[in-house]
């Protein structure tokens, strides 16, 4: 379904009003990295993507060098919207390739297929974007991974991301009767393959579903992972920060979310007079003990690894380290790549 | 009051038979309840008794009820449970009465519950109304159910009453009833204070309230009451009826039933069954009480956080006021910390007071599977009971072990017969008499070990008869029997609330399935999980849960770092809800897997 035209502008028009909005609370801090997605960016056409990022430089502090990223499905990836993509500001591309495999592709009910994505990364990189982030979903039990690995290689992105399967309602998988997600040892086989084929191709693997080529892993995702502070614009956008939400009168660490749908977010971005108000629907105050939580779960994705003084069952860890599961050097927790695939039972038996 | 126009009766039945609902129906006729306060099964008062749709407690109400004379009568009704397990409540109300309704179902006739109250009420010196109940059902047949009742139990049925409680048909004869053949309660308003404690509750205000029946004399708010066994003494602050709230009222005497509040708040004051006098002018005799009651199976109640043990220590206390037939005593376990033995009547006793004090004391437990307690002979015949199989002594110095046997009575129709039989020879039960009740009916009595009851008879029993069997046991004697300790052992490490007392011919088989039974309930978890079964240091059976290789949220981006959180923390309290053995995660099922393993 195509949304109005118009709902688009006006749309445009009520992220560039929340945009505005920050202006005068976040005079003093400055922005590395910008992020859009979620829905379908491509969708908007040239002069918005420019309005957007345009607000954003009028009223916040970005930095030259910051990280750009918008997210585009390999359908709709014409060479007028890459291009018109790169001249807005943007530098890094997000293709939501999924697989090199058509049959995988269909069974997860996508529109594009293989020869889309590859045409897709061939333009982005003629009109100039020289970082390339690809998704790549496994778990599909008819599926190859040495056929996922062997496309990745042949198109050498600079940073992909693999995401097990999660079944989401209504597409063909969820009403296959026969589907049977894949049992412990194949799921760790094919994690371990994918983690040694992309460490010998150049990546590193640098937190748990994320590898890069050196000097390109994600900013922006770095900073929710290390618990940096982020603003998030538009309909059911989330944001954190660590000395509160002052701009709504609170002054404790809080995360929070915006109003959802994009007609109640509209809404509230205008007010009821035209007096535009923060869209915020929900705010969460964290206490000493969900932080830590937080942090545990956050940074042990990374290869950066955490601090053994946090874990509350420190005499597990000789278990799990004898195991083969975490190593520890220097005071740091760092899970191994088994580790990595029992991640959450780690976490909750540290805690 | 004048003792000539009390009646004191209970409604004493098999389960299910209609006695909650008959209550219902004479409350209503008598205008107790408006129709506005009408709701079925109204004396249920408890969540619990109302979600499974039987009576737990005992409950005494009293109803003014004016007879066609236009003579005015205090009746007090005991409505009572039906379960076998609850047989104590009934036996304590029996105590309070004169006479019973004895309540049969026209369409399912006499069955073991029916006789065994009857012969409650019989041994009591009661007086029986039988009452026919059920009669609007298609399948009712009333003639055969008297024919039964005077076949089986051996009374007079001639004059039963047909009744529908659920139409309200016959309601008006049996009230009648009552007040022409329950005989009015002796006794003396005048002589000393002569009371029976039979049941009581704690009131977080009042303290403890304690239900009684007058025998003799008189009291009033303001004297001073003695309990006999103690000899200590309290003022009386409240006098009250329960009617069914309670009604305060300046006097109490002899003959009637109702409650007496005297500021007692330590719960280890009272005893169900003590005789309650006045200090100045006290009987020096108790009333004859009650049997005390020794529970029958036992089980481990433990906090599932550690820091809950006094919080459980309260409620326990405070529960035991209400139900005075469970036992407990501190008990520690590697395995589970701090908690209690408690012992029951059976095994939905148990489960009753487990649930009780889970919510109505916001609490959360993990049980051990029920076990009976064993007499063990050790050298120089010296004897030991044992209730918990932790305790069982390993060495050689055991001289011969003795198990607790029940005298198990069974009613089946006839073409059950061969199928019961086998269940009772396969649970190693001798047999000891059959007879044909009626043509139709078979009653089957066995010496069994109360152990094979507890597991899953009952289930196989009603399961193998389609519904229709009925049973009843009791305790008859210890007997000699050859039994072993069979420990399971999770990664090398013996884990005593696992442990269980077997038979020496079934331990392999014992063994095998509960290792395989542990297998299945055990999760798989970071680490391996090796289960076995041993007898003293031979294991004979093992089996392994295999470390868990996949656990993760691959995705986390996108900012919503809140819902990944709630995933981590609803695991970790999926975690913290099981127990810890070095560094497996064992859940609660585990614990009672022990119990059917078949
Ligand atoms: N058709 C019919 N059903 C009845 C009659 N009396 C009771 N019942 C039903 O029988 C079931 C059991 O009734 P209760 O009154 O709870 O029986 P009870 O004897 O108090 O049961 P316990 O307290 O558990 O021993 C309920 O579903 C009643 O609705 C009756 O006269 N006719
Ligand atoms: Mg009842």
């Amino acid at each position: 379904m195509t949304p109005d035209p118009n709902d688009l502008d006006s749309y445009i028009g009520a992220v560039r009003s929340e945009i505005k909005l920050y202006g005068p609370f976040l005079s003093g801090r400055e922005i590395k990295s910008i992020y859009v997605g979620g829905g379908t960016p491509s969708l908007l056409a040239p002069r918005q993507l420019r309005e957007l990022l345009d607000t954003v430089h009028r009223f916040l502090m970005a930095r030259d060098d910051s990280e750009v990223t918008i997210e585009v499905n390999p359908e709709s990836a014409s060479p007028e919207i890459l291009m018109a993509m790169h001249h807005a500001g943007f530098n890094r591309l997000s293709i939501g390739l999924q697989s090199f495999d058509d049959r995988v592709l269909t069974s997860l009910g996508r529109l594009h297929d293989v020869r889309s994505s590859l045409s897709a990364i061939e333009k982005a990189r003629s009109v100039g974007f020289g970082n390339i982030n690809v998704d790549i979903i496994y778990g599909i039990p008819s599926q190859d991974i040495e056929r996922e690995l062997s496309g990745i290689k042949a198109v050498s992105p600079e940073h992909v991301s693999f995401y097990y399967l999660a079944v989401e309602q209504g597409t063909p998988l969820s009403m296959d009767k026969h589907f049977k997600p894949l049992n412990d040892e194949r799921f760790e086989e094919l994690y371990l393959r994918v983690h040694d084929e992309m460490v010998r191709a150049g990546y590193e693997h640098y937190e748990v579903s994320n590898f890069a080529k050196k000097g390109y892993r994600s900013v922006h995702n770095m900073n929710y992972w290390e618990r940096g502070d982020y603003l998030g614009i538009g309909a059911g956008a989330h944001g954190f920060f660590k000395t509160g939400l002052p701009w709504i009168g609170m002054t404790a660490q809080a995360r929070y979310e915006n109003a959802y749908p994009p007609s109640a977010y509209r809404e509230k971005v205008f007010g009821n007079n035209g007096n535009a108000a923060f869209p915020i629907s929900r705010v969460e105050v964290l206490d000493r003990d969900t932080e830590t939580l937080e942090h545990l779960f956050l940074s042990i994705r990374t290869w950066k690894g955490v601090d053994t003084a946090i874990v509350k069952n420190r005499a597990l860890l000789g278990h799990l380290a004898d195991d083969g599961l975490i190593r520890i050097d220097n005071d740091k927790l760092r899970l191994t790549v088994k580790g990595m695939c029992v991640m959450d039972s780690i976490v909750t038996e540290l805690f | 009051m004048d003792t000539s126009h009390i009646r004191n009766f209970s409604i004493i039945a098999h389960i299910d038979h209609g006695k909650s609902t008959l209550a219902d129906r004479i409350l209503e006729r008598t205008g107790v309840l408006s129709i506005r306060e009408r709701k079925d099964q109204f004396l249920d008062q408890m969540d619990l008794e109302r979600e499974r749709g039987i009576t737990i407690k005992a409950s005494p109400v009293r109803i003014d009820y004016r007879a066609k004379t236009g003579e005015d009568f205090v009746f007090n009704l005991i409505d009572t449970p039906g379960h076998v397990d609850f047989s104590y409540e009934v036996s304590r109300s029996l105590a309070a009465c004169e006479g019973a309704l004895l309540v049969v179902d026209a369409t399912q006739g006499v069955e073991a519950q029916t006789l065994a109250n009857a012969y409650l009420a019989i041994d009591n010196d009661l007086e029986l109304i039988p009452v026919i109940n059920k009669i609007d059902l298609p399948g009712a047949d009333p003639g055969k159910v008297r024919k039964e009742i005077e076949d089986i139990i051996g009374i007079d049925a001639s004059g039963a009453i047909l009744a529908s409680a659920k139409e309200g048909i016959g309601i008006d004869e049996i009230l009648g009833s009552i007040m022409t053949h329950i005989p009015p309660p002796g006794g003396d308003p005048d002589r000393p204070l002569s009371a029976l404690l039979f049941d009581s509750w704690y009131d977080s205000y009042q303290g403890v309230v304690m239900v009684v029946r007058l025998f003799d004399g008189h009291v009033r708010i303001g004297d001073r009451i003695r309990l006999l066994s103690t000899g200590r003494s309290y003022e009386v602050t409240n006098l009250g009826v329960v009617a069914p709230m309670v009604r305060e009222v300046s006097g109490l005497s002899a003959g009637e039933v109702g409650v007496i509040i005297a500021g007692i708040k330590d719960l280890h004051e009272t005893t169900i069954g003590d005789t309650i006098t006045l200090d100045r002018d006290p009987v020096s005799v108790p009333l004859p009480g009650f049997k005390h009651i020794k529970p029958m199976v036992f089980s481990g109640l433990y906090p599932i956080e550690n820091n809950q043990y006094e919080p459980l220590k309260s409620a326990i206390e405070k529960l035991s006021l209400n139900d005075s037939s469970f036992t407990y005593e501190p008990e520690t376990s590697t395995a589970l910390g701090f908690g209690f033995r408690c012992g029951f009547l059976g095994l939905l006793h148990k489960e009753i007071v487990q649930e009780r004090l889970e919510r109505e004391y916001g609490l959360e437990l993990v049980t051990t599977a029920p076990t009976v307690a064993y007499n063990i002979f050790i050298q120089g015949d010296q004897r030991i009971s044992v209730d918990n199989p932790a305790k069982f002594p390993e060495d050689r110095s055991i001289e011969r072990i003795e198990e607790p046997y029940v005298i198990l009575t069974i009613h089946i129709p006839s073409e059950y017969v061969g199928a019961v039989l086998k269940l009772c020879e396969e649970k190693r039960g001798f047999q000891k008499e059959m007879k044909y009740l009626t043509q139709s009916k078979v009653m089957i009595v066995y010496e069994l070990p109360l152990s094979e009851m507890i597991s899953d008879f009952y289930d196989k029993l009603k399961s193998l008869s389609r519904g229709y069997a009925s049973m009843e046991y009791e305790f008859l004697e210890y007997k000699v029997s050859d039994l072993i300790k069979l420990n399971i052992l999770i990664n090398g490490e013996s884990v005593d609330a696992l442990s269980i007392i077997v038979h020496r011919e079934s331990a392999y088989y014992r063994g095998r399935a509960l290792t395989e039974k542990l297998r299945k309930v055990i999760p798989r978890q970071l680490f391996e999980v090796n289960i076995q079964a041993a007898i003293g240091s031979r294991v004979i059976a093992k089996e392994s849960v295999k470390a868990l290789r996949k656990d993760v949220l691959a995705k986390c981006y996108g900012g919503d770092i809140t819902r990944k959180r709630k995933l981590l923390e609803k695991q970790k309290e999926g975690k913290r809800r099981m127990k810890q053995v070095g560094v497996i995660n064992i859940p609660q099922e585990a614990f009672l897997s022990v119990l059917k393993t078949e």
